[in-house]
């Protein structure tokens, strides 16, 4: 039940952010559904994961959308015709997602985890080089 | 199929249909982390057979999002500072000879 709750909260903002004129209030609803996401994800006892969402993705990257939308604003110069086919679209979309959900499930297929210390290792380098090759950059500007 | 994906495949759609209608770079933006927030929640049904899997999924969906959102929010800095406008259309006039 409450799933089900955050779930529709989570569609409910992210319907919000198509339909809002304003960037503003689109940015703001956009963190809202991102939260009712990280809920779910608490809910199903996720916690580490939980922990991502809230704390890196909607304290770094929302933030950096919120202010992004604060800072250079404007609205959507958008008639009845966008409303209409966004209407459209979300409705294709939720037909789509009723045939989805009346499928049979599929048979989980067990994944084989490689060596992922590698694959790490290779993310912190790639991302520490670019950062340093960023800073440099920016200093030549 | 779970209503996580149902869920997140609506916002997907939503978001990719939302980045292809608007000339509004800081829209753009907001309909990528759109797209990105339904990949979250598609992502989730995951945590009842492999919840290590589901970790790195969202390790790397948070990383990627964090550099499209900082290459886009680059791209809109330089944008407006050269012509005073966050739309499209106006990049080509904004550009250096």
């Amino acid at each position: 039940m409450i799933d089900l709750i955050l779930l529709l909260a989570a569609l409910f903002f992210g319907l919000l952010t198509v339909y809002s004129r304003d960037n503003v209030y689109s940015a703001v609803s956009l963190a809202s559904a991102a939260g009712a996401v990280g809920a779910y994800y608490a809910y199903l006892a996720q916690f580490a994961s939980a922990f991502l969402i809230f704390v890196i993705y909607i304290g770094a990257v929302m933030l950096l959308v919120i202010i992004t939308a604060a800072m250079y604003g404007g609205v959507q110069r958008w008639g009845g015709r966008y409303f209409l086919a966004s209407t459209l679209v979300f409705l294709v979309a939720a037909a789509l997602g009723a045939l989805l959900w009346e499928a049979p499930p599929a048979k989980p297929v067990p994944v084989q985890l490689g060596d992922l210390l590698t694959a790490v290792i290779m993310l912190i380098g790639v991302a520490a080089v670019s950062l340093l090759v960023s800073i440099e950059v920016s200093k030549r500007t | 199929m779970s209503p996580p994906v149902v869920v997140g495949f609506i916002l997907i759609l939503l978001g990719l249909y939302n980045i292809a209608v608007t000339r509004n770079l800081v829209r753009v933006l907001i309909a990528l982390e759109l797209a990105t927030v339904g990949a979250f929640a598609a992502l989730a049904p995951l945590a009842a057979n492999n919840p290590g899997l589901l970790f790195y999924g969202v390790l790397v969906l948070v990383m990627i999002s964090v550099s499209e959102a900082s290459i886009l929010a680059a791209l809109i800095y330089r944008n407006y500072m050269l012509t005073k406008a966050t739309d499209i259309s106006a990049a080509a006039s904004g550009r250096e000879v």
